[in-house]
């Protein structure tokens, strides 16, 4: 297989996962509400979960976006002839740190457009869980090119661990 | 490779059957209240059809006779209210119903009208239709006999059935004869001239849905709004929801709650009912609700002291669809009743452990209920006034301005009520599923 396919194939293998992931963010908020919506007459589970599934997918997709651009870096926009004046390493924590950041921020702003969902901070904390730690962490441990395999953190003990195949 | 494509696709197996397992389980048909718990509808029908009783027998005449009063014009002030809430029939009765044609029903304003010798309530009664409103304009003479039968037919096809009776007792001039009084049928003649002290009350009795009941009282008291203090009228109301407002979901506001979210997960039309869900099965679950005692006027009076706190679980058994009662005992749902503030309002917090209180694995349906104490309902204070003792002991004790057997006819209601019907203060109605 060619390594552009490979690179094809892995960038559809981190949506399928983001898309995994945010099923289980769906599951692990709905059950987390449990404890916060309260009883208020237009507050019920249902009508919460309703407004909750556009947020986790919009979060899934800005996770999948964010992981499958530094794949497609890795692959095709890193040059070592042409160094961008920083490590990949920073560049790789950079962009997992924006998207840290986004999992607290693209909730709080969409509540202020859809002022009927209930917020609480535990939804932040499950989206940083499973959409950086999970998603884009791991996405990035296996799917990096080989050039820059060893980039993403703690990723040279587990593709080492492996016999060093990608 | 392939090792990895295999675990990877062992592992999606695994989250999407996770995942389906978790997506609902199979539909219940509507949930509706157990009959055990039955109560008043609190919406009125769209567009109720009233049907009007006129006492047609002699001893009404008397209320024609003088030109002052609101009976002569009740007529037409009576259709008028009535064909603002829907399709309005008019009757005629003494020993029989007889339906009147177009606009017949205004000859009432004449003393001509009043011929019929026996006035037989119970026969009204029995051709009352109970999903229309019925008023029955009448002056109440009864005996203890004939009232026994009519109070036992109420009781049947209204109180049962939680439908309710109003009574509005309105003074009016007469002067005439009054037949069949007492056991001896004696006859007797009053004159009010335009003495108010001396005039004699007519009753409007009202029965049917309890909120197509309110509606009239309230257009009643719109449309003669300008007579009070002019024309004295009385009310009586015997309907279930003794607090008049807030008795019972949506009206009810969830204050406080603790382990409980709101929750519809099942399909449930009565607004009455309202679906909660619970974060631990084994933690204390609790709701508050604020309440307002502010019975409406004439009703029967509770005393916030002497309350029975009612309370009922079922599980829903999903074969047959039937509301099975739950036994929890000691473990029951407990529910408490705060102080009342100058307004009315006081708070009532259910509390109980689900684990322990409701069966899991059902969908369960909690009630619960305050009501008044047997006895413990007092009617207004004007009935004591308006009520003439046993004219049989005393022939010259007649006073034509009072109503023989008034306050017997008004308890015997009131009793029959607290028997036959539910009535209370608030209904608070759950349904938790733990399925």
């Amino acid at each position: 297989m060619s390594r552009n396919a490979r690179m094809a194939l892995y960038m559809l293998g981190i949506i399928v996962w983001m898309g995994i992931l945010g099923l289980i963010a769906y599951e692990a908020g709905s059950l987390a509400a449990h404890s916060f919506i309260g009883t208020g007459v237009n507050a019920s589970l249902q009508k919460w979960q309703g407004l909750y599934k556009p947020l986790v997918f919009i979060m899934a997709s800005i996770s999948a976006l964010i992981t499958v651009f530094w794949c497609a870096l890795t692959e095709w926009g890193f040059s070592v002839q042409s160094p961008w004046g920083v490590g990949k390493r920073t560049v790789w924590s950079l962009m997992g740190a924006a998207l840290a950041v986004l999992s607290f921020v693209v909730p709080y702003v969409y509540v202020m457009q859809k002022s009927a969902l209930i917020m609480s901070p535990i939804i932040p904390v499950i989206f940083l869980l499973l959409f950086v730690l999970a998603g884009y962490w791991i996405s990035t441990i296996f799917a990096t090119s080989a050039a820059y395999k060893y980039t993403p953190l703690f990723s040279s003990q587990i593709r080492r661990r492996k016999g060093g195949k990608n | 490779m392939r090792k990895k494509m295999h675990s990877l696709l062992v592992l999606l197996m695994v989250l999407m059957g996770l995942i389906i397992s978790g997506c609902g389980n199979e539909k219940i048909s509507v949930i509706e209240i157990p009959k055990e718990v039955g109560q008043s509808e609190t919406v009125g029908q769209s567009a109720p059809i009233v049907d009007i009783y006129w006492d047609a027998t002699e001893s009404m005449r008397g209320y024609t006779a003088l030109q002052t009063g609101l009976y002569r014009t009740l007529p037409d002030n009576l259709g008028e209210i009535a064909s603002s809430m829907g399709e309005t029939h008019f009757f005629r009765f003494g020993e029989a119903v007889t339906p009147m044609e177009g606009r017949s029903y205004r000859s009432f304003s004449s003393p001509d009208a009043y011929t019929e010798l026996v006035t037989s309530f119970g026969r009204v009664i029995d051709e009352a239709n109970a999903d229309h409103l019925s008023i029955v304009v009448t002056d109440l003479f009864e005996s203890d006999a004939d009232w026994s039968n009519v109070t036992q037919k109420l009781r049947e096809k209204y109180f049962a059935k939680h439908l309710g009776v109003a009574v509005i007792g309105v003074k009016n001039p007469f002067q005439g004869d009054i037949y069949d009084v007492g056991v001896n049928a004696a006859k007797f003649s009053w004159d009010s001239g335009n003495e108010t002290a001396k005039f004699r009350p007519f009753y409007l009795f009202i029965m049917g849905p309890e909120q197509d009941i309110k509606d009239f009282l309230q257009r009643w008291q719109e449309h003669f709004a300008g007579e009070a203090g002019v024309v004295e009228m009385q009310y009586a109301v015997f309907l279930e929801n003794l607090g008049a407002e807030q008795t019972s979901f949506p009206d009810l506001q969830v204050t406080d709650s603790k382990n409980l979210y709101s929750n519809e997960s099942l399909e449930i039309k009565d607004k009455r009912v309202r679906e909660f869900g619970y974060d631990s099965s084994s933690n204390e679950t609790g709701l508050t609700v604020t309440c307002k005692y502010r019975p409406m006027n004439g009703a029967c009076l509770a005393n916030m002291q002497k309350l029975e706190k009612v309370m009922q679980v079922f599980a829903l058994d999903e074969e047959s669809g039937e509301w099975k009662k739950v036994d929890a005992g000691q473990d029951a749902p407990q529910i408490e009743v705060g102080p009342v503030d100058g307004e009315g309002n006081y708070n009532a917090t259910l509390t109980f452990v689900p684990d322990q209180a409701i069966s899991m694995g059902h969908v369960n349906f909690i009630h619960a209920r305050l009501a008044p104490e047997p006895r413990s309902l007092k009617l207004p204070p004007w009935v004591k006034d308006w009520n003439m003792a046993n004219i049989d002991l005393d022939p010259n004790a007649f006073d034509g301005s009072k109503t023989a057997n008034l306050q017997h006819i008004l308890e015997s209601l009131r009793d029959t009520m607290l028997s036959a019907a539910q009535p209370a203060l608030v209904n608070i109605n759950l349904v938790i599923n733990a399925r």
